[in-house]
């Protein structure tokens, strides 16, 4: 007799007259054949993005590698990704352009880089690809701070601002609180809750329209904005009254512990991993499907030290001898291996054949090339993980003066989002890095 | 050249003037002289910091380091600093989170730490108002400069060029800021403080052009020297390299002009010929809004690339270099930038070797030396384009340097 496998199997037995049932891991026979889809469904296990911005840079001369193509080898500051080299892409050579407007050091650079604008006039390209993969999801996107701070690089416009969550209980509660529904649950029921809220809501919509005829340009903008949001409020009500698609993989966390706001390094890192990984199980529940993180602003310091790691940018001089900043670099090489933890979490959460790590592309941005005098030339940025096969890895591309924005655009374009070009003036681009594209 | 280059209505029409005058840019047919400009693409105090010229226990400490004297010279009792340099380990950064040391608390007595009518002010708008930290200075044999004074080797102040040896080099500014660690450095490994100004503002500052005009520029011989400004800031490559043989306006600002010197050339170096040469040109708000030097040398090397590069010294005027570190103060000193302002203030004044005021005997001006490095580069002269103009409307010709 045969019997027939699926996720929501169980094992169960007996134990002291009662009956206990034990959860199956996810098993390669409830995928198919190759490991990214449900076999039972069909349904495509989902692709994912994460943006991490690495504020000051990294060491010149430090962190390029010898090779170009495949199978290069790190250099000595990115030795701590080793164990993520097959896949990751380097990008060296790329530059931010200003167009002879002014340079507001850490600011013209990660406008650039977000929204590829000078002055961050639109989105910031997370909330873009978000538009696309993650509008079924419950949380569009999820921004997290891991020192503290609700400053966020993600954003919908210029002025509508994505916070960030510095609490892990709050994240947990916001993602496995009341609200949250198993998706692998046998039974389904629509939060009563729920319905009542969306009751709410509908009648409102019907008076949109005039409300928007009475009002000003400029207050029929603010209107639009607003209204989006509660589009928005109404489609995840909508979505939480469907059952949800079962995710293999999904299962819910143990309760976590609060944060240590602060900005030593060392408490950022733990954050880091406590972060890293709630939105691994947030994802693997298919709760989000895009994140967002920041590290490396201007308070990051040791233990016992007063003495930032922005401060060390601009006061310490290069060792003649080493030819870099040596307190620069071990603030540089401790947060790089922040972000080597922070995907080892999202790693360590399987998910098919890999991890859920395989399934998102991080995109590592930066904000100058060399932050010791802010340049915006040969600025580092980074690529981990495939997207499900959506990107080849493994590659050091050497693209030197090409602007900023190719990854960012091919990236976007890869996520499927509807673009042919990204960026204005000198840093506009329409060439895809089709060499990454699987 | 693009006639895109050139703004407005008269784009076209300035195109077909300037054309005419195209050569003029290199040569100068009439004088048969030879005629080279150059755009600066390089701009830093030049440091020459090793090991032990600062004496015994090294350079000055950290910012971070000073502020416990600072609060002791202010009169906090040691229990009130404990409070606040605690509190300075967990304050808010810039963005209103959790953060380093700078807490409002903290920064605000270290902004307000000068004392006028025993009132708190702004310590770096009056930097002669805070007590002196007597920040360490230079106390090293060697400095690139130049012999100001004409003291030579019996100056007991000056140094000993490393380059060429000459003795009696009057640098009084790496004297004073080469023992705070952002200024120290050397021609090939550039001080952070430079490093920072310059390529912050390399995109966006109209560029310094330098022009050469002597009969043979590749033989020994008398040179005439020429500095101006232009309209655009330099060019660089993708990779940050400087663009050379890009054109350049000339910037008509009359305080821009008038910079032009003997000099002469000998084995490959161009030299100021001049006692009584006074440089004066308009650069960025990030370094120098204004800048001068009294007394203006140069030593520049012709290369054999095209390029040149070398050292410009003279007397500036204290003021003027000190706000020019000064201006952004807490910004600058907080994150180590000039650490210490007034005190950097206070070295400079106890350095100052030039301008004696006739009346009070203070030095108003301190001996420097910058270093500059430049590609060679087109010029439309000022006077070309108004002309051009001028034609171009068929109306009178202004004179060169109006507006």
């Amino acid at each position: 007799m045969s019997t027939k496998l699926d996720r929501r199997m169980v094992l169960r037995g007996t134990l002291a007259g009662g009956v206990v049932s034990v959860g199956l891991p996810m098993l390669e026979c409830f995928l198919n054949s190759n490991g990214t889809a449900l076999a039972a469904t069909g349904a495509a296990l989902p692709v994912r993005f994460g943006s991490w911005f690495q504020h000051l840079g990294l060491n010149p001369g430090m962190w390029v590698p010898d090779k170009i193509g495949a199978g290069y080898q790190h250099n000595t500051q990115l030795k701590v990704l080793d164990e993520f080299r097959d896949r990751t892409n380097l990008f060296s050579g790329l530059k931010f352009s200003l167009d002879g407007r002014p340079h507001e050091t850490h600011t013209s650079s990660v406008q650039i880089a977000t929204t590829g604008i000078y002055g961050g006039g639109g989105p910031s390209l997370d909330s873009s690809i978000a538009d696309v993969i993650g509008q079924r999801n419950r949380f569009r996107s999820l921004e997290v701070s891991l020192y503290g701070s609700r400053r966020s690089l993600s954003r919908r416009s210029a002025t509508s601002i994505n916070p960030a969550e510095p609490s892990p209980v709050a994240l947990y509660t916001r993602i496995f609180g009341q609200e949250f529904q198993d998706p692998n649950a046998a039974d389904f029921k629509p939060d009563p809750m729920v319905m009542a809220r969306q009751s709410v809501l509908s009648p409102i919509a019907d008076r949109r329209q005039d409300l928007e005829k009475k009002v000003s340009a400029s207050d029929k903008r603010l209107l639009d904005e607003y209204f989006t949001g509660l589009r928005e409020m109404e489609q995840k009500l909508a979505q939480s009254l469907e059952k949800p698609a079962p995710m293999p993989s999904c299962s819910v966390p143990g309760q976590v512990k609060e944060a240590k706001p602060g900005t030593v390094i060392d408490d950022v890192e733990t954050n880091t991993i406590v972060f890293g990984k709630l939105l691994a199980y947030a994802m693997a529940c298919d709760q989000t499907r895009v994140f967002n993180a920041e590290v490396g602003s201007q308070g990051l310091r040791h233990a016992g030290s007063t003495f930032t790691w922005h401060t060390a940018t601009h006061e310490e001089a290069t060792d003649e001898k080493l030819g870099y900043q040596k307190e620069v670099y071990a603030f540089v090489t401790g947060a790089n291996k922040i972000f080597a933890a922070f995907l080892r979490s999202l790693d360590s959460m399987k998910e098919g054949p890999g991890s859920v790590l395989d399934r998102t592309i991080v995109l590592w941005q930066t904000d100058h090339g060399d932050a010791r005098n802010h340049s915006l030339e040969n600025v580092p940025l980074l690529t981990v993980g495939s997207a499900g096969g959506r990107f080849k890895t493994g590659m050091h591309l050497s693209l030197p003066g090409d602007p900023y924005a190719r990854v960012s655009l091919t990236v976007q374009q890869a996520m499927g989002v509807p673009i042919s070009t990204w960026g204005d003036r000198s840093n506009q681009t329409s060439k895809t890095i089709t060499e990454m594209l699987a | 050249m693009k006639a895109g280059n050139f703004p407005g209505k008269w784009a076209a029409l300035a195109y077909a003037g300037l054309g005419i005058t195209g050569l003029a840019f290199t040569a100068a047919p009439a004088s048969a002289l030879e005629s080279r400009t150059y755009v600066m693409w390089w701009f830093a105090q030049a440091a020459y910091s090793q090991d032990g010229d600062c004496g015994p226990g090294g350079i000055n400490p950290k910012m971070v380091d000073q502020f416990v004297p600072n609060l002791k010279r202010l009169g906090y009792t040691g229990q009130q600093i404990e409070e606040i340099m605690k509190s300075g380990g967990r304050g808010d950064d810039d963005d209103g989170g959790p953060g380093g040391w700078e807490t409002q608390k903290l920064r605000q007595i270290m902004e307000t730490r000068a004392r006028v009518e025993g009132k708190p002010v702004n310590a770096f708008m009056h930097p002669a108002a805070v007590i002196d930290p007597m920040l360490k200075t230079v106390v090293g044999k060697y400095a690139y400069g130049f012999n100001l004074d004409g003291k030579g080797a019996d100056d007991a102040t000056a140094f000993e060029d490393p380059q060429t040896h000459e003795k009696g080099v009057d640098n009084q500014l790496f004297r004073a800021l080469g023992c705070v660690e952002a200024y120290r450095g050397t021609l090939e490994n550039d001080n952070t403080y430079w490093s920072f100004m310059w390529m912050s503002q390399k995109d966006v500052t109209p560029a310094w052009l330098i022009t050469l005009e002597g009969e043979d520029l590749s033989k020994d011989g008398p040179v005439t020297i020429s500095m101006t400004r232009a309209l655009e800031p330099p060019r660089y490559n993708g990779g940050g390299d400087p663009r050379a043989d890009m054109t350049f306006r000339e910037d008509s600002d009359p305080r821009t002009r008038g910079n032009v010197f003997k000099g002469q050339i000998k084995n490959g170096v161009v030299t100021i010929a001049e006692d009584s040469a006074h440089l004066h040109l308009m650069q960025d708000q990030l370094t120098y809004p204004e800048f001068d030097l009294g007394k203006f040398h140069v030593r520049w090397t012709l290369n054999a690339d095209g390029s040149l590069n070398g050292l410009i010294g003279g007397y500036q005027p204290i003021d003027q270099t000190y706000f020019a570190i000064g201006q952004s103060g807490q910004v600058r000193e907080g994150t180590g930038l000039a650490p210490e302002l007034p005190g950097i203030y206070h070295a400079m004044r106890r350095m100052a070797d030039g301008e004696p005021d006739p009346k009070t005997g203070l030095r108003l001006s301190i001996s420097a030396t910058y270093h500059l490095k430049a590609v060679p580069a087109f010029m439309v002269p000022a006077k070309e384009m108004v002309e051009a103009r001028a034609r171009a409307v068929g109306g009178v010709t202004p004179t060169a340097g109006s507006r």
